[in-house]
């Protein structure tokens, strides 16, 4: 018979979207790189999102999957290659 | 496998941030080790082929009580730097991160001791790219220098295999 060993979970005050994104320096910094990828998409794939719009880790959270969602979808194809491409 | 930077909704319901960044709920990050233990545990193939490397990439904090190790013979030229007029050698380490290698065929209890202590050795983050080559290809002559000077982890495994009620299970 295995050791078991009991993992505690968090408690329920655990789960906060709202927490200011200003507190999260990595996630911060991480949808600022973000803005800079999508601006290499083609247009009609970029978010239009105004980032400073972006206040809690939820709403980074969403931004951050759009963004990555839109460039699986580009196919790592640049604004440029596609305009080459017209 | 990377955690869950973030709270967030999704399909699943609350996803809480598992990255064990402050101020994130820390018990997330430990109860997602365990899951991911238990998923190779709980699977017999897996478990006897594979080592689980849990590392952090920080330290958390600012002060270490052992001053970063130098590591010479690896200093970068200022054109490897990537920044222009940057002299920086990139020639010791930072403070020290845990590391926990996890498989059966690692003998119980073993501690690696480190710089300092007898038979002491120090492990990096190129340790990582070090012992997958190495397991994996053996020679690997496009490893950089950096590579090839750091330790591998490949001695802590044994030829024997711990048996099965020897390794916990988590519950959670």
């Amino acid at each position: 018979m295995s050791n078991v060993i009991k993992v505690p979970k968090p408690g329920k005050t655990a789960y906060n979207p709202d927490r200011p994104l200003e507190k999260n320096l990595l996630i911060h910094a991480q949808v600022r790189h973000f803005k800079e990828a999508e601006t290499q998409l083609p247009k009609h794939q970029q978010t239009g999102v105004d980032i400073h719009s972006i206040k809690t880790e939820g709403q980074a959270s969403h931004y951050i999957k759009r963004v990555t969602r839109a460039l699986h979808e580009s196919g790592g194809r640049t604004a440029r290659k596609t305009e080459v491409a017209k | 496998m990377e955690p869950n930077y973030t709270d967030h909704e999704d399909a699943g319901g609350e996803q809480i941030a598992c990255d064990q960044h402050p101020d994130h709920d820390v018990q997330q990050g430990e109860l997602f080790v365990a899951q991911v233990y238990n998923a190779i545990r709980q699977n017999p193939d897996l478990w006897k082929s594979t080592a689980i490397l849990l590392v952090y990439d920080e330290h958390g904090g600012i002060y270490d009580l052992p001053p970063p190790a130098r590591k010479t013979g690896v200093k970068a030229t200022p054109d490897q730097t990537g920044v222009p007029g940057l002299t920086f050698e990139f020639d010791r380490l930072g403070v020290r991160v845990p590391a926990v290698l996890i498989s059966p065929w690692i003998p119980k209890a073993t501690v690696v001791p480190g710089p300092g202590e007898p038979g002491g050795r120090t492990f990096e983050h190129a340790s990582i790219p070090r012992t997958v080559t190495k397991f994996f290809l053996d020679d690997y002559p496009e490893a950089t220098r950096r590579e090839r000077m750091a330790d591998t982890f490949m001695d802590l495994l044994s030829d024997t295999m711990r048996p099965d009620n020897d390794c916990p299970v988590f519950d959670f």
